[in-house]
């Protein structure tokens, strides 16, 4: 992160976790919205710090089809926009204004100044303009490996059916394990293996009980 | 050992047709008619038209006096439920035993993985009986149930992933302003959850500092 002069000394920062949406003003006047999610974001910091292949790649790797310029020190968008970044003169390091908003923002389409300005009023309760830049209410996605976690590890089949058919709501995304491996098993399975209770196919009946045609029923 | 509403037993009645199986906790046996009781009031589904959908038509007990012989008995004579009384000494034929087998190892395997005390051996079941309505069973009776949970055959609805939770793990409990004594308290209190409820929209969840669960 550029410009942490006060990060050698002991403040406690607290610093927004998730998807970073901010917007960026093009040579032509108009803006643009980028969402750029699983970033780590430092109100307190004057300048933020930006991998390029955030710019060149969605999250899942697919191309933007934008295209970064270093020597003409432009970022030129796929829909023929251009972007201009200047070079930091004593870092030489790109430099680009950017204006924090929110993902519903860009979701919703909020683009006309009465719906922005209705939006911020449930978004922006905090005085402080740094409120509304990130979802604090990002939660990381469910994976196969929690849900057995939540159900009490119940066996594989039995977990690979119950997600197949969609027993649970919610788990549609969560693919069944193609493979069983019974060595990655948590303890816990087998601490309740080890307590079944043996149920006899024998009769333990006492020999002193003489049970007859219909004597046992009342 | 009690858990922390002071019950010492608990009883799982569990559907042949549906495989939806009930926990209900008791602080004494002798508790066990009112159980009945109220698993029969929670358990007579009617449809919007006021149909019966699900109704106990027989109890499979084994040979046991608690259940062949004094109010439960009168209950289910009142009530025109049979009961299907399991020969004696003849446990493979009783789908109780292997049921108990069942759910006990279940609770066993919630319990060692969230690394509470023993103490939480009553709590375990009602965890484990919630998760195993909402898995997978080779068991139905009826066309159409083989893609349906039993939770989705009892209730005609599939449940949240959002009601589960790991048994044991850490939870915050959002407390009123009413129950604020100090201005500037928190707002929340930490606990350990032991499981949703079965008949409302809630979990069960233990409080250390009180040494009780709410």
């Amino acid at each position: 992160m550029l410009g942490s002069g006060e990060a050698a000394s002991t403040v406690v920062l607290f610093v927004g976790i998730g998807m970073a949406c901010f917007e960026t003003t093009c040579s032509d006047g108009t803006s643009f919205i980028w969402c750029v999610p699983r970033s780590v974001y430092n109100p307190a910091s004057p300048v933020q710090l930006l991998c390029m292949n955030r710019f060149h790649y969605h999250h899942d790797g697919s191309d933007t089809r934008h295209e970064w310029y270093p020597k003409r020190e432009q970022l030129a968008l796929k829909g023929g926009r251009v972007l201009i970044v200047q070079k930091e003169t004593r870092s030489q390091l790109p430099l680009l204004a950017v204006t924090p908003t929110h993902p519903l923002v860009k979701s919703l389409m909020l683009d006309s100044p009465v719906s922005q300005e209705t939006f911020s009023m449930h978004v922006n309760h905090d005085p402080s303009p740094t409120s509304a830049m990130f979802t604090h209410t990002h939660l990381p996605k469910l994976t196969a490996r929690q849900v057995p976690r939540a159900l009490g590890s119940p066996s594989g089949r039995v977990l690979n059916e119950t997600l197949r058919i969609g027993f649970i709501k919610g788990t549609e995304h969560v693919r069944p394990f193609t493979t069983q491996n019974k060595s990655a098993r948590p303890d816990e399975y087998y601490a309740g293996k080890m307590t079944s209770r043996h149920v006899p196919s024998k009769s333990r009946r006492p020999a002193r009980v003489k049970i007859t045609v219909g004597s046992h029923i009342f | 050992m009690q858990d922390g509403f002071c019950d010492k037993y608990f009883v799982i009645f569990k559907g042949i047709c549906s495989q939806y199986a009930a926990f209900y906790a008791m602080k004494h046996k002798s508790g066990l008619l009112d159980v009945r009781r109220m698993f029969l009031a929670d358990n007579q589904m009617k449809d919007l038209t006021g149909q019966m959908r699900m109704r106990t038509q027989f109890l499979v007990t084994d040979d046991d006096v608690m259940y062949v012989k004094g109010a439960v008995r009168d209950e289910n004579i009142s009530k025109l439920i049979s009961n299907w009384v399991i020969a004696p000494y003849t446990h493979n034929v009783n789908p109780a035993e292997s049921e108990m087998r069942i759910q006990l190892e279940r609770a066993v395997t919630l319990l060692h993985g969230s690394g509470l005390p023993p103490s939480f051996l009553i709590d375990a079941p009602r965890a484990a009986v919630f998760n195993s309505n909402c898995l997978f069973t080779t068991v139905h009776h009826t066309p159409g149930h083989d893609k349906m949970s039993p939770f989705e055959r009892f209730k005609l609805s599939k449940p949240d992933f959002n009601d589960f939770g790991r048994f044991g793990c850490k939870t915050f409990v959002f407390e009123k302003k009413s129950y604020r004594f100090k201005k500037g308290k928190s707002h929340s209190w930490v606990g350990f959850f032991l499981g949703p409820c079965a008949n409302m929209l809630g979990s069960f969840v233990y409080r250390p500092y009180r040494q009780k669960s709410v």
